[in-house]
């Protein structure tokens, strides 16, 4: 099989791209398989669907072929003429005879490029002639023998006479191709006698008359002008072909930019939805973002769906979510890392297209209301052995509190399903020993601490959002103090104001761990063209922009400090915030640690 | 299947079309039930009406409607469970239009029992999520409801329910309180959440412990002093807001104290003449918050249009503005950033930030066993004469309708109650004493069954003769009332209505026999003299209500659940 470009099969690549369309848009193919296959269609059907030359006819073949001999041994005889030529005429006379020959030699010599012109054009054209074409040259002609006289007025008419038949065969739908061809032969024959007659001339006259020679090159002269009106503009021929060509590739291309269109770019009513399951803490940044973000990309849809960190690891590994996610956001890259090994352990594949990616960040806090705050940290600052002796002490008239206030309620998220949770009894455990490892944690003190904790915590909810709006709308008499993420404690302050008449104190737990919400594109039931729009959403997010947009709920920039962004809470003096840390911050447990504390919590009772 | 899915839906729509008026008639799309506790019925109502308004739609373009079915917390749970029960054993499908996409109690201890029985009923598999995974709509702590002079007096001491145990006046609980004997109201608890917190903190206040510490054995231990403070029980009630309206209604000799939501409190001064004596709640040192969330079962009842539905509708009764419509209803918000509002004021009787420290749920099985002592012990026992009018006009499905009420009636006795049923028409048949014994279920059996529809309506003088009967067969230390269900006016009774209001209120609650009385008319409106039972009902603690043989059966039990 011939090697044929599709872009000159316009329906080659109307196949191949009614096959792209459908495999990405309506069989949610990956790109990787639709766009190959498409290109072995496109290629495989070209050959089939080129354009194709016109019918064939073998009289027209024949008679083109014999011109074309006739046009190369003309041509070979005017060289030997001039050869002959330079031989005979040495005399400084007959310079100017000399040169009439070579002048004869030089039309003679294009005549098989003309004949190679009208073939080309006829190959480009249709099976028959177009009779505007016809009606042009005969035109053409007609002018010609009215300006003419003589020899060449006498063979422009003749050529009239011959393009009147010509159009009348078109007419009566026959090929009028077989008789231009005739025609041109015609003249090459006649051009033949002529350049005989003057090579004769030359032969048996010593010294030929220039003024004989003259007469013969203008019957050549008038020939070779009717050749030229017969083949017609010498670039039409090439041309015309290469306008066919160039139809087809434009065809093609039209074809191919409106089915790249029709698959990637929004039909009304077909938007793409992206899932993204979020931990809590990113709901409200998030939401808003939704907004400006379909705003720019009018193709997608973000489904936000928003679970406690750890609830997305278990649901999407248990595959017990009612969607499809796109993209996972949990609050920290650890818990990607145990996703993934999790995930390999049963797949023994890559659970993301891509390495994760950092969000945004925020550090653990406590809050607390303001009047039990000052008698569980009298000097401001968060004690993690004051927090324990409240929780020993299980009531506030029992640890110099008002026994008004009843029960002491410290409230966490549930560590087997939340990252502060988990954080906060890492923390904990290490203000016992000063280190933190899984050895540390199985201390008989760590351990106690572990159970003291959860005995007392009520209802852990499952994510620290939940938590901390409970916390607020439920108010004191529920809940002394909590462990939250500093960006929520920020953004949610004002909101303790107005439903509880009073706002809360942050304190900074020291040291504190910094939690990196951190995103991941999933492979499972994810096509790439999807994973692509998961990606332009992630890039969205880590743009300054967005990143701002972060700061103002309180969450702080992947790199470097709090900018000094507009609204941002750090400009609200809320007590106890600090934008410039005065504690010490460590990076986020390693996977096995947060393991360990979950099996502790389990196992306590 | 996808066919026979979308087939349920249909139906599901069609029925619940059928039963509720929320949606138009010619609407096309499903409907989404939410199954709420009463306290939150209200809201629930009011709020849905703006969701629909809103003619909401799935992300696929189906539209939908909401409807707010309010319930006791007790039957959103029984029936909730009745449904998965039938589920279980096959009786129905899991696509039955029955069962509630949305469910609401109105605390967290019926939440705690509604887990438990699924639980138990599908282990493993956490079909009702855990109770902080349900969003929480409104919360309103419960409250002592009472009149200035009586609240002053209950403020003053550490535990009123402990006071309650053994104060007969409210004296006994302040000197310088009023001279008034203790009535109490609360509701039932085996059907409302208000009556089973108020339950369990009068045993944690009893027993001086928390109540997630108090066991199976301290209910056995406890009950005899819970069963004196419910001695001081005027009458049980299936709706905390009712009682509370009761109790601004009836006045001091009627209840002197109630145990309600603070969001009744304000409510009943609601709908007081700014120059009446307001109510105010005492709030105990310990009491229940009454979180009220909205529960997504996880469940194979709810479909995946219903769940995207009901999320839709959570999302938006969590809104801001939705929460308005709570706080203007006194239920305080269960988003954060909602500011009150004016009904949380002294005006209303409540206080914006009260103070006091919020209980916790008794595991389960305390629960139970709490339930299982008030229905067979503690309870205050109750003799009702239920008066039935056997008139002509009652031929045909009326006397067939109550037959059936009456005998669920009868067969759902407890041990503690009795009742006298009296079959009157021109003629006034002698009463038919009836208890929770097989013996007494049989011979109930017997009355219903002779029951039929002929002759005139002499109601004025059944009633006057139940009246006497039961003056002369009072029931001691028990609620003593009179239940009246006629289709017609009075025809030929000897007594006028006006006499037998004079003579009533000889027996009434201004005095030591308190004697209540209710009434239901039966049929269409015009069939019977309403103006006449409402007179009778309301003057004697009681109140009047419509029925047909649709609605007898739930009227009934709702009235069952006031003795």
């Amino acid at each position: 099989m011939r090697w044929v470009n599709p872009l000159s099969a316009p329906l080659a690549v109307f196949a191949a791209s009614v096959l792209l369309l459908l495999g990405l848009r309506f069989l949610d193919l990956s790109i990787w398989i639709a766009l190959p296959v498409a290109l072995v269609v496109a290629f495989g059907l070209a050959p089939f669907f080129q354009a194709k030359p016109p019918t064939a006819n073998p009289e027209l073949a024949r008679e083109l072929e014999a011109a074309k001999q006739r046009a190369l041994e003309l041509s070979t005889k005017a060289d030997s003429f001039y050869a002959e030529a330079t031989k005979l005429l040495t005399a400084p006379g007959q310079v100017e005879a000399l040169g009439i020959v070579q002048y004869a030699r030089s039309r003679v010599q294009d005549l098989p490029t003309r004949v190679a012109q009208l073939a080309d054009r006829f190959e480009g054209s249709g099976s028959l002639l177009a009779l505007d074409d016809l009606r042009e040259q005969l035109q053409g002609v007609e002018a010609k023998a009215s300006k003419s006289s003589g020899v060449a007025r006498t063979q422009f008419v003749q050529l009239a006479d011959s393009l009147r038949r010509n159009i009348r065969l078109a007419q009566e739908g026959q090929d009028a191709r077989v008789a231009q061809v005739t025609s041109l032969n015609t003249l090459i024959l006649d051009t033949a006698g002529t350049l005989q007659a003057m090579q004769n001339r030359l032969r048996t006259t010593d010294l030929p008359q220039v003024k004989e020679l003259q007469s013969l090159d203008e019957q050549l002269t008038a020939f070779s002008e009717s050749v030229d009106l017969l083949v017609g503009d010498p670039g039409l021929a090439p041309a015309a072909k290469t306008t066919q060509d160039r139809r087809s590739f434009l065809t093609s291309l039209g074809i191919a930019g409106a089915a790249v269109a029709l698959t990637f770019a929004p039909i009304p009513g077909t938007q793409r939805t992206l899932v993204i399951v979020s931990g809590t803490e990113l709901q409200e940044p998030l939401q808003a973002l939704k907004i400006q973000f379909e705003k720019i990309h009018p193709e997608l849809r973000l489904d936000l769906q928003f679970q406690g960190s750890q609830d997305i690891v278990n649901k999407f590994i248990d595959d017990k979510n009612d969607f499809n996610p796109a993209v996972i956001i949990p609050a920290n890259g650890q818990i990607l890392k145990e996703l993934e090994a999790r995930w390999r352990a049963q797949n023994s594949s890559d659970p993301f297209y891509n390495a994760p990616k950092p969000i945004t960040k925020t550090l653990l806090v406590a809050i607390a209301w303001p009047e039990r705050g000052k008698v569980l940290f009298p000097d401001g600052r968060f004690r993690w052995d004051r927090l324990e002796a409240a929780l020993k002490a299980k009531n506030w008239a029992n640890f110099s509190g008002n026994a008004s206030w009843g029960s002491f309620d410290f409230v966490i998220t549930d560590p087997t399903r939340s990252n502060s949770g988990q954080l906060t009894l890492g923390l904990f455990a290490q203000s016992k020993s000063g280190s933190l490892s899984i050895a540390t944690l199985n201390d008989q003190s760590a351990s106690d601490l572990i159970a003291l904790v959860k005995r007392s915590v009520y209802q852990p909810p499952r994510s620290t959002d939940v938590l901390l709006q409970e916390f607020i709308a439920r108010g004191p008499n529920e809940a002394d103090i909590a462990i939250v993420y500093e960006s929520i404690a920020l953004h949610r302050w004002s909101q303790s104001t107005t439903t509880q008449g009073k706002p809360y104190q942050i304190y900074y737990l020291d040291p504190t761990v910094e939690t990196v919400s951190t995103a991941a594109i999933v492979r499972r039931s994810i096509d790439e063209r999807t994973a692509q729009s998961a990606r332009t959403f992630l890039d969205f997010l880590t743009q300054s922009e967005q990143q701002a947009t972060f700061v103002r709920y309180g969450f702080r920039p992947v790199n470097g400090d709090v900018p000094n962004v507009s609204d941002s809470p750090w400009q609200k003096n809320i007590p106890g915030a600090e934008s410039k840390l005065s504690v010490h911050t460590l990076p986020i447990f390693e996977p096995e640690i947060l393991t360990e504390i979950k099996r502790l919590w389990e196992r306590s009772n | 299947m996808r066919n026979r899915k979308y087939f349920a839906v249909l139906l599901t729509a069609l029925f619940l079309a059928s039963c509720s008026s929320d949606a138009p008639a010619d609407f096309s799309g499903f409907q989404v039930e939410l199954r709420v506790g009463s306290a939150l019925g209200d809201f629930c109502k009011a709020a849905i009406a703006k969701f629909n308004a809103q003619s909401p739609k799935l992300a696929n373009g189906q539209p939908f409607q909401a409807t707010c079915n309010p319930e006791g917390s007790g039957d959103v749970v029984t029936s909730v469970t009745t449904l998965a029960n039938q589920l279980k054993s096959g009786t129905i499908k899991a696509d039955d239009p029955q069962f509630p996409t949305l469910i609401s109690v109105d605390g967290e201890i019926y939440q705690s029992q509604l887990i438990y029985q699924i639980d138990q009923l599908f282990p493993g598999q956490n079909y009702i999520p855990a109770i902080t995974d349900a969003p929480l709509i409104a919360n309103s702590p419960m409250v002592l409801m009472a009149q200035p002079d009586v609240a002053k007096g209950l403020q003053k001491v550490a535990d009123p329910y402990k006071a309650l145990v053994t104060a007969k006046t409210h004296q006994d609980i302040d000197p310088a309180g009023p001279a008034l004997t203790v009535h109490y109201v609360q509701t039932a608890p085996t059907r409302s959440n208000s009556g089973l917190q108020t339950l369990v903190a009068q045993f944690a206040s009893v027993s001086g412990k928390r109540p997630e510490d108090l066991s199976v054995a301290d209910v056995q231990r406890y009950q005899a002093d819970i069963q004196k403070v419910q001695s001081k029980v005027t009458r049980y009630g299936a709706s905390t807001n009712s009682l509370a309206k009761a109790m601004v209604k009836n006045g001091p000799y009627w209840a002197t104290v109630g145990s309600v939501y603070e969001s009744s409190v304000i409510a009943a001064n609601s709908t007081l003449p700014t120059d009446q004596t307001r109510y105010q709640a005492v709030y105990p040192k310990s009491t229940f918050s009454s979180n009220m969330r909205i529960i997504l079962p996880n469940a194979p009842w709810v479909s995946a249009d219903e769940k995207a539905a009901a999320k839709q509708i959570i999302d938006f009764l969590r809104t801001p503005e939705t929460q308005k419509i709570a706080t203007e209803l006194g239920l305080r918000p269960g988003v954060p950033g909602v500011p009150l509002g004016d009904k949380f004021t002294a005006a209303y009787g409540v206080l914006p930030e009260p103070k006091y420290d919020s209980y916790r749920p008794p595991s389960p099985a305390v629960v139970s066993a709490m339930l299982t002592s008030w229905l067979s012990f503690a309870k205050k026992s109750s003799l009702v004469v239920v008066v039935v009018d056997s008139s002509g006009s009652m031929e045909g499905d009326k006397i067939a309708a109550v037959q059936r009420t009456l005998q669920t009636y009868v067969d759902t006795l407890g041990p503690k109650d009795q009742i006298a049923l009296i079959d009157f028409d021109t003629e006034i048949r002698e009463p038919v004493v009836i208890d929770g014994t097989p013996q007494g279920r049989a011979r109930g059996q017997q009355f219903i069954s002779n029951l039929q529809a002929e002759g005139g309506t002499h109601l004025y003088d059944a009633a006057i003769f139940a009246r006497n009967w039961l003056r002369g067969h009072l029931r001691k230390e028990a609620i003593n009332a009179v239940l009246i269900l006629t289709d017609g006016n009075d025809e030929g009774s000897a007594i006028s209505l006006e006499a037998l209001g004079e003579e009533l209120k000889k027996s009434g609650f201004s005095t030591d026999e308190r004697i209540s009385f209710f009434t239901v008319g039966y049929g269409n409106d015009g069939d019977f003299n309403k103006s006449a039972l409402t007179q009778i009902a309301e003057l004697n603690g009681g109140y009047f209500a419509p029925g047909n043989p649709e609605t007898i059966n739930r009227l009934m039990a709702d009235l069952q659940v006031e003795f």
